[in-house]
C-alpha cells in the first residue's frame, strides 16, 4: 500500500496536449475556461451592438443607422446579452468555481460539460452566422446577400415573428440558434445540481454550503424548471413559421397572447436566474473583504431561495396592458412587491457584515460590490414601481423600463460578474491584476453606467418609446445626447478592465493561495489550481473552513478527510480520476464516482447537432436527416462503456475510502438523479404543452371545433403501456438479485408492451386524419400526441440500448444503475401517455363545454 | 412509521408554505381568467366567481399559516442542518402568507371580473 503522488493525480487529470487533445479536454480546468472565455466573446459582440444603437440616438433623425439595422441591433443586443453571456458567463463561472469551493476534484460529468460548452459555442455562433450576409454587404456594397438578422425584439412576440410578418430566416436564426442554446443551458444547470447536492468535501452540510454555490444551485433548478417554457415557445413558433401550424394565429383559432405567456413564464424567472448567482457573488466578495462571516447566513440563503421559487410568480407583470382581468394582475402584482422582501434581507445583510467589520478593505472587487448595491437598489426601487398596474400601464415600452432593467442587469448582474472575475482571477490564471487600472477601470465604468441609464427614466417618463430609431421631440435630445455619451465612458472603462486581463497574463506575477484573505475552500489550493483541483479531500467543520474570516488573519489550512480504511494504488496498472460523493443534506460520504476520461464524441456530438440545426434553418431536410442518423453511433460510442471502465473494480484508486461503494445505484448515483432531472425537465415541458393546449381551447379568443374521438383504442394504447411498467420493475428487481435471465425477460415484456402501445397510438393518430395547418386545435392536437410519439421512441431505444447490454452481461447485482434508469424513464413515458391522452381525449368529454 | 411522519412533517414546514402560494397564484388566475371570459357556462355568476376566490384564499393562507408554525416548531427544537431547514422553511412560509394575503386582498376593492 502507498499513497498516490500528485505527479500520478496530475497525469490522471490532464487535459491532453495540441489542438485535437483540447477538442477532446473534459477537465472543468480547462473546459470552464473555454467557457468563460466564449461568453465574454459574445459579450463584446453584444456590447458592441449597444454602442451602435446609441451612436443612432445621439440627436433626432441622426440617420447612422438605418431603421432596420437599428431593429436588428437592438434583438441581437438583448439576445445575446440573455442567452449568450449573462446566464452562460454565471454558469461557467460555477463550472469553474464550484468544485474548488466545495473540496471536490471535477464536476459530476465532464464529458456532459464539454458537451454544453461546444454546443453553447456552436449555438451562438450560428446565431451570429446571421450577420455575415450584412458585413459582406458593407465591404462590397450592392452584393445581393440577403438580410438574415433577427429583428423582432429579444422576445420575437407574434405577430411580428410570424412568416407574414417576418418572411425571411431572420426569426428561424433566432428560434433555432435560441433553443439550440437552451439545450445546452438545461444540461449545464444539471450539473451544477448535482455538483452542489452530492460533489460536496465531507462536511459540508447544508448550513455550510457557501452562499455562491446556494445560489447558483436556485439559478440551476430554475433554469430547469423555465427553460423547457421557451423551448417549448420556440418550438411552437418554429411549426407556426416553417409548417404553417397555426398556434398563435388568431384567424385560425390561435392566440399571440400564449406565447406571451409561454416567453414570460420563462422570461421572468430569466432574469433573477441572472441576478441569483450575482448575489452569491457579492456574498463571497462582502465576507472576503470585510474579514468577518456574513450576518444572518440563514437569511440570505433563505432569500436566495425565496427569490427563486416567486421568480416563477411574476410573468404576467410583463402583461399588464393585453387586458387580463384586474384581480388576475393583482395576484401577479403582489408577487412581484413580495420579492423585493427577500432582495431587502440580502441587502441589509450586506449592510450589517460591512457594518460590523472592523476594518473593511476596499479593493477592486469591493467596489464592484459597492456599484452593484447602489445600482441594484436604485433598479428594485423602480422593479417595485413597475409592478404597481396603473404605474406599469403609463411607463410600459418607454425608456423608463429600459432604465429600470438595466439597472438591475447592468448595475445589478454585470458589476457583479466583474467583481466575481476579478476576485477569483488569481484561481483562473494564478496571477494577480493590477489594482490601479482596476480602480480607473470600476469609476469610469460606474460613471459612463450612470450617465447612460440615469437619464433614460426621465426620457421615459416623457414618453420616449423603447425600440424606435429615432424621436423628433427636441426635449428629448439631452437625455440621449447624455446617454449615448454615458455608452462611449462605459465602453472605455471596459476596455481598461480588458487591458488589466490583458496586462496579466503578459506580466504579472504568480498569485499566493489566498491573496484576499477569504475563508472557502477553493483558497487553500494553490493558484491557479492543479488540475485535479483537490488533492487531498477536505474536512469541512465550519462555513468558513480556512478559519481566516473568524481569526482575521492569514488562512490556515483545512482538515483532511481520512476514509476509515484505504484501498490500495497499484505500482503498475492504470489509476482512475474520481471524486467523492456524500449524502445530500449532511454531506456524509456515500461513493466514489469515477469520471469519465477525455473524448472527442462531446464536440462531435455538438457539431453533428450543430449541422442538424443548420439545415433544420434553410430547410434542407435531407441533410438533418442524415446527419442525425450519423449522430446517433456517436451517440451509443459516448454512453458505450470501454471494457477498462467495465473492469474498474478491479483497478487501481487515487481517493482512498474502501469503506465507500464505488458503484452505487438509486438515490445514491449521479447517473439517477440526473435521469431524475431530465424527467423534471420533460415533465415540465409536457405541463406546458398541456397548458397551452387547455389555454387555446377553454381562454383562446376563438370558440374551436373540439374533436371527440373515439376512447377504445387509445386507452388500450395507455393501458399497455402502463402495464409494461410492471415486467420494467421486475426486471430491476430481478437484476438486483443476480438474476439475469429475468433481466432479459423484463426488459424485453417492456420493449414488446412499449412497441405495441406505440403501434396502437400511432394507427389511432392515422385514422385520425389530422389536419394540422387548418386550426390552432388541430395543431395543438397533432403536436402534442407527436411530443408522446417522439418520447415513446426514445424510450424505446433506450430499453432496446439496455437490452443489449443487458444481454453482453454488463449488469449484475452490484451494477445494473442503467437498468433503474431506463425503468424510471419507461415509468414517465407511460404517464406521460396517460396525460397526454387524458388531455387530448378524455377532457372535451369531462370540462365544461364552451359556448360560441 | 413515526420517523417517516416526522420527516414528512419536515418538509410540510419547509414547502408547504410555498406550495399553497403556487397553488393560489395558479388556481386565482385560472378561476378569474376562466370565470371571468364570455362564452362560457363553466362557473356561472360573478358573485360565485368571488366566493371561490374567498375561500381559496382563505384555505390556502390557512395552510401556509400551519406551515409556518411546523417550521418554526423545527427551527426551535432541531439543532445543525435541521435546525437550518427549519428557519428556511419558516421565513419561506412566511413570506408565502404575505404574498397569497397581498394577492387576495384586490378582492377588497374590485369586483371579481372588473
Amino acid at each position: 500500500m502507498r499513497p498516490v503522488t500528485e505527479r500520478e493525480l496530475t497525469e490522471v487529470w490532464a487535459v491532453p496536449s495540441g489542438i485535437l487533445g483540447k477538442l477532446r479536454a473534459v477537465n472543468n480546468n480547462f473546459t470552464g475556461v473555454v467557457f468563460l472565455a466564449s461568453t465574454f466573446f459574445f459579450f463584446a459582440l453584444s456590447g458592441l451592438d449597444s454602442v451602435a444603437l446609441r451612436t443612432q440616438l445621439i440627436a433626432p433623425d441622426a440617420g447612422i443607422v438605418p431603421p432596420e439595422q437599428f431593429a436588428q441591433l437592438f434583438t441581437t443586443h438583448g439576445t445575446a446579452m440573455m442567452f449568450l453571456f449573462a446566464v452562460p458567463m454565471l454558469e461557467a463561472l460555477a463550472m469553474y468555481v464550484l468544485p474548488l469551493m466545495l473540496g471536490s476534484r471535477d464536476m459530476p460529468f465532464p464529458r456532459m460539460s464539454a458537451f454544453t460548452i461546444w454546443t453553447f459555442i456552436f449555438g451562438g455562433l450560428l446565431f451570429y452566422s446571421s450577420t455575415i450576409p450584412d458585413v459582406v454587404n458593407l465591404i462590397l456594397p450592392g452584393a445581393p446577400w440577403p438580410d438574415l438578422v433577427p429583428d423582432v425584439g429579444w422576445f420575437a412576440y407574434p405577430p411580428l415573428s410570424s412568416r407574414e410578418f417576418s418572411p425571411g430566416l431572420n426569426v428561424d436564426f433566432y428560434l433555432i440558434g435560441l433553443g439550440f442554446a437552451e439545450f445546452a443551458g438545461i444540461a449545464a444547470a444539471i450539473e451544477i445540481i448535482l455538483s452542489v447536492l452530492k460533489c460536496r468535501a465531507p462536511g459540508m452540510s447544508l448550513d455550510r454550503i457557501p452562499l455562491f454555490a446556494w445560489s447558483v444551485l436556485v439559478m440551476a433548478i430554475a433554469v430547469l424548471l423555465a427553460f423547457p417554457a421557451v423551448i417549448v415557445g420556440t418550438t411552437f413558433l418554429e411549426l407556426e413559421r416553417k409548417f404553417g401550424m397555426p398556434f398563435f394565429d388568431p384567424a385560425r383559432g390561435g392566440d399571440p397572447l400564449l406565447w406571451q405567456h409561454l416567453f414570460w413564464f420563462f422570461g421572468h424567472p430569466e432574469v433573477y436566474i441572472m441576478l441569483i448567482p450575482a448575489t452569491g457573488i457579492v456574498s463571497m466578495i462582502v465576507p472576503a473583504f470585510a474579514h468577518r462571516p456574513i450576518a444572518g447566513y440563514a437569511f440570505v440563503a433563505t432569500a436566495i431561495a425565496a427569490t427563486g421559487a416567486m421568480s416563477f410568480g411574476l410573468w404576467v407583470h410583463h402583461m399588464f396592458t393585453v387586458g387580463l382581468p384586474l384581480v388576475a394582475m393583482g395576484l401577479f402584482g403582489a408577487a412581484s412587491m413580495m420579492i423585493a422582501f427577500p432582495s431587502g434581507v440580502q441587502v441589509f445583510a450586506w449592510i450589517a457584515t460591512l457594518w460590523n467589520a472592523r476594518r473593511v478593505t476596499i479593493s477592486v472587487p469591493m467596489l464592484w460590490v459597492i456599484g452593484f448595491l447602489v445600482s441594484f437598489v436604485a433598479g428594485g426601487i423602480t422593479g417595485v414601481m413597475v409592478a404597481s398596474v396603473p404605474f406599469d400601464e403609463q411607463a410600459h415600452d418607454t425608456y423608463f423600463v429600459t432604465a429600470h432593467f438595466h439597472y438591475v442587469l447592468a448595475g445589478g448582474v454585470l458589476f457583479p460578474i466583474l467583481g466575481g472575475l476579478w476576485y477569483w482571477w488569481p484561481k483562473i490564471a494564478g496571477r494577480l491584476l493590477d489594482e490601479r487600472i482596476g480602480r480607473w477601470s470600476f469609476w469610469v465604468v460606474f460613471v459612463g453606467f450612470n450617465l447612460t441609464f440615469l437619464p433614460q427614466h426621465s426620457a421615459g417618463l416623457l414618453g420616449m418609446p423603447r425600440r424606435v430609431h429615432t424621436y423628433t421631440d427636441p426635449v428629448l435630445w439631452p437625455y440621449n445626447l447624455a446617454s449615448t455619451l454615458g455608452t462611449y465612458v462605459m465602453l472605455g472603462g471596459l476596455a481598461l478592465y480588458g487591458w488589466a486581463i490583458v496586462e496579466s497574463l503578459r506580466r504579472r506575477a504568480a498569485a499566493p493561495s489566498d491573496p484576499w484573505g477569504a475563508g472557502t475552500l477553493e483558497w487553500c489550493v494553490p493558484s491557479a489550481p492543479p488540475p485535479f483541483n483537490h488533492g487531498e479531500i477536505p474536512l469541512v467543520t465550519s462555513r468558513e473552513p480556512l478559519a481566516a474570516l473568524a481569526a482575521g488573519s492569514a488562512a490556515r489550512p483545512p482538515s483532511i478527510w481520512r476514509p476509515e480504511r484505504t484501498r490500495e494504488v497499484p505500482v503498475a496498472g492504470r489509476l482512475w480520476p474520481e471524486i467523492l460523493l456524500v449524502t445530500a443534506f449532511d454531506a456524509r460520504p456515500q461513493s466514489i464516482a469515477i469520471m469519465a476520461g477525455s473524448s472527442a464524441m462531446p464536440f462531435l456530438l455538438a457539431l453533428t447537432m450543430t449541422v442538424v440545426s443548420a439545415a433544420l434553418l434553410f430547410e434542407i431536410y435531407p441533410v438533418a436527416v442524415v446527419i442525425s442518423v450519423v449522430s446517433v453511433p456517436l451517440a451509443l460510442m459516448w454512453l458505450w462503456p470501454s471494457r477498462e471502465e467495465r473492469e474498474y473494480a478491479t483497478a487501481g484508486a487515487t481517493l482512498g475510502g474502501a469503506d465507500l461503494p464505488v458503484f452505487t445505484t438509486g438515490t445514491a448515483a449521479l447517473g439517477w438523479w440526473a435521469m431524475a432531472l431530465t424527467i423534471v425537465a420533460l415533465g415540465v415541458s409536457l405541463a406546458l404543452a398541456v397548458f397551452s393546449y387547455l389555454y387555446l381551447v377553454y381562454a383562446g379568443p376563438d370558440v374551436l371545433p373540439v374533436r371527440t374521438p373515439p376512447l377504445g383504442r387509445v386507452l388500450a394504447s395507455v393501458a399497455v403501456a402502463l402495464a409494461a411498467i410492471v415486467p420494467a420493475a421486475w426486471a430491476l428487481r430481478a437484476i438486483r438479485l443476480g438474476d439475469q435471465r429475468r433481466l432479459r425477460v423484463g426488459l424485453a415484456a417492456t420493449l414488446v408492451g412499449g412497441a405495441i402501445s406505440l403501434a396502437a397510438f400511432g394507427v389511432d393518430l392515422v385514422s385520425l386524419g389530422l389536419t394540422p395547418r387548418d386550426n390552432a386545435y388541430e395543431a395543438m392536437f397533432a403536436t402534442l400526441a407527436g411530443y408522446q410519439v417522439v418520447l415513446t421512441i426514445v424510450a424505446l431505444a433506450a430499453v432496446a440500448f439496455v437490452k443489449m447490454q443487458a444481454w453482453l452481461g454488463f449488469f449484475d447485482a452490484r451494477r445494473h444503475l442503467a437498468v433503474e434508469n431506463v425503468a424510471l424513464l419507461w415509468g414517465f413515458t407511460a404517464t406521460s401517455a396517460a396525460v397526454t391522452v387524458g388531455t387530448l381525449y378524455v377532457s372535451p368529454l369531462l370540462l365544461p363545454v364552451r359556448l360560441p | 412509521m413515526i420517523a417517516s411522519l416526522r420527516l414528512a412533517g419536515v418538509w410540510f414546514g419547509v414547502l408547504g408554505g410555498l406550495a399553497a402560494w403556487s397553488a393560489h397564484l395558479v388556481l386565482g388566475f385560472v378561476l378569474i381568467s376562466l370565470g371571468c371570459s364570455e362564452g362560457r357556462d363553466a362557473l356561472g355568476a360573478e358573485p360565485t366567481i368571488g366566493t371561490a376566490f374567498v375561500v381559496l384564499t382563505v384555505v390556502l393562507a390557512a395552510v401556509a399559516a400551519l406551515a409556518t408554525l411546523v417550521a418554526f416548531r423545527v427551527w426551535r427544537e432541531e439543532t445543525g442542518w435541521q435546525g437550518f431547514l427549519g428557519a428556511f422553511g419558516a421565513l419561506l412560509d412566511t413570506l408565502a402568507l404575505g404574498a397569497i394575503a397581498l394577492g387576495g386582498m384586490p378582492l377588497l376593492f374590485l369586483h371579481p371580473c372588473a
